[in-house]
């Protein structure tokens, strides 16, 4: 056991921890906290496959910009303590959750104990070539090969943004039943000045 | 350093490009033009569809950006479909612009052609990643459009459970397509295939012997992730929420549209991409039989369940997952025929389930009511909308001469001819069977909304008043139900050349 | 203009249903008008049709062969024999006869209802001239949907059970049909390597056994439920007891017919093997059929499901001479077949007129209405011959032959099927009996009317063809016989076997007379009978 499988294992069970905590707190602030812990276990992962840039990507972006803009906005929101989620799930979907979660791990265990585990660790391609993952070759895909898919998916944020302005927009202050009289009221002035 | 761009062929993208850059004006025309005329955005999307239309039939076929734009015959079917299905959902919208969207009247029609735009793209990409981007950008308009009426508790719901089941079908898909890509190293669909068939992988074994546990995980994931999309049990339960609290003309667009751009998903994955551990014919043929238990459960379970349901959205959408089996009966199919069928049935569906749902959407809107038994005595008030609406709930059931009879026999008589070609085959006999009856019991719902139209007495029928937009996409859809399933010739015809799009693997 | 014939009487009532379409919906006279115009051209198409006719020829005519789906080798292939020729000459007639008979029955929803008839009219027709597979199917379910109408919108107190039930299980057999047509299909392309679904060259296909025992199965359940066959009945009274005059004297006339047609055109010619196979247990079923309707119309105190339950009995008759296998059996059958639609076709009129004037078909409710409404009676009594079978009228000739038939093939068919006949005169009479005659008991049958022009013209036409049937058949069965005989050469084709038995029975001389031709057996019979 080399010091690379080590690290592995610890980033790994890291990430796994993370991602598992982040969704049992009922805490918003606790939760970004986790989901930071886990992105940055998983950057390490990425560095250790040779995809430094990648795993720069997701420390400065993921776990830094977004998730501080997370949590700005859940500060910014006030959302202090436990959050009210509702009530309790009933008896039966709730069953039906952990069935389904029980068998989907044990058939997670099942497939990957039948695997090969040592061809897994070295995986098809063998050692990565020469400046593998650095800036510029991922560059270079991304711009000559993966062209296609990188303006698709300008495409997608632009989609994003607008979905997002919708959906945020009209949700003005105050309860349900102002709001649709007010968009009737707007109806009513429409109608008139046509 | 040099940079070596691949051979981008703009051009090809002509439809695609020009839809998106007029869904952006539309958008852009709404806020700057104070909203002086209520429908006037509206009637700017649906002038940009027929362009788009326009454009198509000018559009060459061929491949762009390498080999990851492939404007093959299938996305050019399939394109007719996402613009047709667009243009009537926008054109049964016209309802609702005037009271239930008002402000952003804009987004809304804007975010429909930007979801055709994601399904023109997904149809026409031969490789992993651009058909996954695609088909980000066909639901996430959608999670939005569901959830566009604010005010109204159950669109909201729709909205999230929608945006929650489609991340996490799409985080599934995603999941079980990078295992592929680890295992054959590439994401070109053409490529995988042929690696899979030729060389010893570490997932799959060319002799046809056995899947390793890595690749069972990846074919799962996309089967889930797919599942969800098309919903075929057991990924179905989100369906009659969504398609209950969506206003009625994006419900219409998800069954039809959303719905055609999974298939080409699944088309392209699983027939075209894994073909060698997809054929049902082949040996171990374990992930045809998945995919047929699918669609008879789909059948059986949305057949059964539309029958209890007194909300006519709720009640089409369990038929949709009822059609969603059937189609993929034709999926089962790897013949000249499959594809071909599932082609002409989408078309048929498009038809039919569109004018179906302008329908609801214009009685709902008129009356705020959903309920199948407030259709009563609709013939006496309103027969052209009876009349209509029976066409298309006999097109649905399947009685010819109706397209949707000639859809469903189409797709019974590709997956016999399977049957018939391969030692092993029964269980597709079966699949047949599964489907016959379950059509009695959906003759039995359909026939019941049919019941209430005409035969029930009420002391206060419905009184609809029409609006020139909505009748036209019925009557669009009664001409395309009616002249198709007389003369099914031409769409047999232009369906006919899919098939060749997935190379000369079929007999 | 020849190849036009069979497209234009198929489609001439639809025109008009399309043309009436555009008629308001309070104009009745005018739709009225339309639709009787519409159906009188139509039977007159068909009689011009019936004149060119040439009763000879073996084989199909007037053919039309046009492509329709060309890339599934779909063709619009039209064509007539003896036996499809006088089935639409009956749906013609019938047509018209229930436009006047519905003249002021029907009251709500004219428009709708007169579409719907036309609509059905265009389906029976297009069952009765179809040659493709495809076609036929087409055909078969378009009139399901008029027929749900016309049975749940204008039927009686039960009429959506009744409509849903009928609508239900024809399409549970026709679905079962559509699966073993596409394997016919398929097999068809592996065998000749084209693809088609002409009837005509799918007669030639060998076909292995135990396929055909499936694949008859399939269309036999399709076609047994239409006419009805036992166990597959239970639909039938409730869809004739709810549907209107009209509806019932169709589904009786005509729609019942489907069934059989479907036999002798689809499941013999195709799959002759299995039809020698099953022929045994589909004649114990006719025969238990024959013997179970005409209990069950024993004891009926409704006029109208006694008519009802009496059609299983005469359909039992016609399944039985079909499967009889000879050349009697088959005459007879496709005789009786016409000889039903005129009889319980007339029969179910005939209720629909006292329900009109007393709205109710109860038979304790009457009694002693040959005093009131002479005219009446002397029709009732005429068409309940008719239906019973004496000599002279249709029924006899009809059930003589299928009789002579079930003894060829075996003797005790014959025996127990004969039962049915006696039963089917003491429940008929009886009814007639306890309707007509007696005192008038009941003070509002005082002062009925009796029938008046209109109705006596409905109906003058069906005694006539009664009589004509009854005494001068021959013309009638010189066009089935060639169509017969080319069926039974279809059967006889398949074991060498059975061949031979089945050829001895049709060169036998029946009874005695020196040709083989039925027709001089009932000549001598008649004089016999005299």
């Amino acid at each position: 056991m080399n010091l690379d499988t080590v690290i592995f294992i610890v980033s790994a069970v890291v990430a796994v921890f993370g991602a598992t905590m982040m969704i049992a707190q009922r805490n918003p602030v606790a939760s970004v906290l986790y989901l930071i812990l886990s992105l940055v276990a998983q950057a390490v992962c990425y560095v250790q496959l040779s995809a430094l840039f990648l795993g720069a990507i997701l420390v400065v972006v993921y776990a830094g910009a977004i998730m501080v803009l997370f949590l700005f906005v859940i500060m910014l929101l006030n959302l202090r303590g436990s959050e009210d989620l509702g009530q309790p799930p009933k008896a039966l979907s709730r069953f039906t959750k952990y069935t389904i979660g029980i068998l989907m791990t044990l058939e997670l265990v099942f497939i990957i104990k039948g695997a090969p585990l040592k061809a897994m660790a070295t995986g098809l391609i063998g050692k990565a070539p020469d400046g593998f993952g650095s800036v510029e070759q991922v560059a270079r895909l991304m711009f000559t090969d993966y062209l296609y898919p990188f303006e698709l998916t300008g495409v997608l944020l632009l989609i994003a943004v607008v979905g997002a302005v919708v959906v945020a927009k009209s949700r003005k202050p105050g309860d349900p039943e102002e709001t649709q009289t007010e968009e009737t009221a707007g109806t009513n002035t429409n109608e008139a000045g046509s | 350093m040099e940079f070596q761009l691949p051979e981008i062929n703009l051009q090809l993208m002509a439809p695609e490009i020009f839809l998106f850059l007029w869904a952006l004006a539309v958008m852009a025309f709404d806020v700057t033009t104070k909203r002086k005329s209520s429908s006037t955005a509206g009637n700017l999307a649906l002038v940009g569809l027929a362009v788009t239309g326009v454009i198509m039939v000018f559009t060459d076929q061929g491949r762009g950006f390498g080999n990851m734009f492939f404007n093959d015959s299938m996305a050019v079917f399939f394109k007719v479909i996402f613009l047709a299905a667009a243009f009537m959902a926008i054109g049964s919208s016209f309802g609702l612009t005037h009271t239930r969207i008002l402000n952003h009247r804009g987004e809304y029609f804007g975010l429909i052609l930007l979801s055709t735009v994601g399904m023109m793209f997904l149809a026409s990409s031969s490789e992993l990643i651009s058909l996954y981007i695609g088909l980000e950008l066909t639901t996430i308009p959608l999670f939005v459009l569901a959830a566009f009426f604010k005010d109204d508790r159950k669109s909201v719901e729709a909205g999230i459970k929608y945006l929650v089941v489609g991340a996490f079908s799409s985080a599934l898909l995603l999941y079980g397509l990078s295992f592929i890509y680890g295992l054959t190293g590439t994401t070109d669909i053409a490529q995988i295939r042929s690696i899979l068939a030729h060389s010893a992988v570490a997932g799959f074994n060319p002799a046809y012997q056995e899947s390793t546990p890595i690749m069972v995980m990846a074919v799962l994931a996309i089967l889930g992730g797919i599942g969800f999309k098309l919903a075929l049990p057991p990924f179905h339960q989100w369906v009659p929420d969504v398609y209950e609290g969506a206003p009625t003309p994006i419900t219409a667009f998800l069954s039809v549209g959303s719905k055609a751009a999974g298939l080409v998903a699944f088309a392209k994955i699983m027939i075209m991409g894994l073909y060698d551990l997809y054929d049902p014919s082949k040996a171990p043929n374990d992930w045809g039989i998945l995919v047929g238990v699918m669609a008879a459960a789909a059948m059986i379970v949305g057949n059964v369940l539309a029958i209890r349901q007194t909300n006519i959205k709720r009640m089409l959408a369990y038929s949709s997952i009822a059609h969603a089996g059937y189609v993929m009966v034709g999926m089962l199919a790897l013949n000249s025929l499959g594809l071909a069928s599932v082609g002409y049935y989408m078309f048929a569906y498009l038809f039919t389930n569109m004018g179906a749902f302008a329908i609801v959407a214009l009685i709902e809107d008129r009356t705020g009511s959903c309920e199948i038994a407030s259709y009563a005595g609709l013939s006496k008030t309103s027969p052209f909308l009876a009349i209509s609406m029976t066409i298309f709930l006999l097109s649905l059931t399947g009685i010819p001469p109706l397209a949707g009879f000639f859809g469903k026999f189409y797709v019974f008589a590709a997956a016999i001819k399977m049957a018939e070609t391969g030692s092993g085959l029964t269980w597709i006999y079966w699949l047949v069977g599964v489907g016959l009856v379950t059509s009695v019991f959906a003759l039995y719902y359909y026939a019941n909304v049919m019941r209430t139209m005409y035969f029930v007495e009420t002391d206060s029928p419905l009184k609809v008043t029409m609006s020139p937009m909505a009748v036209a996409v019925i009557v669009i859809g009664v001409v395309g139900v009616v002249v198709f399933g007389l003369n099914p010739q031409p769409i047999v015809q232009f369906a006919s050349d899919m098939p060749a799009a997935l190379g000369a693997l079929l007999p | 203009m020849e190849d036009l014939f069979l497209t234009i009487v198929t489609f001439f009532p639809l025109l008009g249903a399309v043309v009436l379409l555009f008629v308001p919906a309070n104009q009745h006279s005018t739709i009225k008008g339309t639709s009787l115009i519409v159906a009188f051209v139509t039977m007159l198409f068909s009689f011009w049709i019936y004149n060119r006719f040439d009763p000879v020829a073996s084989g199909m005519q007037f053919e039309v062969n046009l492509p329709w789906v060309q890339s599934l080798g779909i063709d619009y292939h039209l064509g007539i024999d003896g036996i499809s020729l006088l089935l639409i000459v009956l749906t013609t007639v019938l047509t018209v006869l229930c436009v006047i008979a519905a003249w002021h029955s029907v009251t709500e929803g004219v428009k709708g209802f007169f579409i719907s008839m036309l609509l059905l009219t265009t389906g029976m027709i297009g069952v009765f001239v179809s040659l493709d597979l495809f076609l036929f199917y087409v055909f078969w379910e378009v009139m399901l949907v008029p027929m749900y109408f016309l049975i749940g919108v204008w039927g009686g107190p039960r009429r959506v059970y009744a409509a849903i039930k009928f609508v239900l299980f024809t399409m549970f057999g026709s679905l079962l049909m559509l699966v073993a047509l596409l394997y016919v299909y398929f097999e068809y392309q592996a065998f000749a390597g084209e693809y088609t679904f002409d009837l005509l060259k799918i007669m030639n296909m060998p076909l292995a056994y135990h396929p055909q025992l499936w694949l008859f199965g399939a269309f036999a359940l399709a076609f047994a439920i239409k006419v009805p066959l036992f166990p597959f009945h239970t639909w039938l009274p409730d869809a004739h007891v709810q549907a209107p005059t009209v509806g019932s004297v169709i589904l009786a006339g005509v729609l019942l017919k489907m069934g059989t047609y479907g036999f002798l055109r689809i499941c013999m010619p195709l799959f002759p093997d299995a039809t020698i196979a099953y022929m045994p247990y589909i004649c114990i079923l006719a025969i238990i059929a024959i013997i179970y309707g005409a209990l069950v119309s024993m004891v009926q105190r409704d006029v109208k499901s006694l008519v009802a339950f009496s059609s299983v009995s005469h359909m039992g008759f016609v399944m039985l001479g079909m499967f009889s296998l000879n050349l009697q059996g088959v005459e007879g059958a496709v005789l009786q077949m016409i000889n039903h639609g005129i009889s319980t076709g007339a029969l179910f009129l005939i209720v629909g007129m006292i329900y009109e004037r007393r709205h109710t078909r109860m038979i304790e409710d009457f009694g002693g209405l040959a005093k009131v409404m002479p005219v009446f009676a002397t029709f009732f009594m005429i068409v309940t011959l008719s239906s019973i079978g004496l000599p002279f009228t249709n029924g006899f000739v009809g059930e003589f032959l299928i009789l002579l038939g079930a003894f060829k093939a075996n003797t005790w068919y014959g025996v127990l099927a004969s039962s049915g006949v006696i039963l089917a005169a003491c429940y008929m009479l009886w009814m007639y009996q306890r309707v007509v005659y007696g005192k008038v008991t009941n003070p509002k049958n005082q002062n009925l009317k009796d029938l008046s022009a209109r109705e006596r013209l409905v109906l003058i036409p069906l005694v006539v063809l009664i009589f004509w049937i009854g005494i001068y058949p021959s013309p009638f069965l010189n066009r089935i016989e060639p169509a017969a005989k080319q069926v039974l050469s279809h059967v006889g084709k398949a074991s060498t076997v059975q061949l031979n038995e089945s050829y001895e029975i049709v060169d036998v001389p029946v009874l005695g007379a020196s040709s083989d031709d039925a027709e001089a057996a009932l000549a001598e019979l008649e004089g016999a009978g005299r």
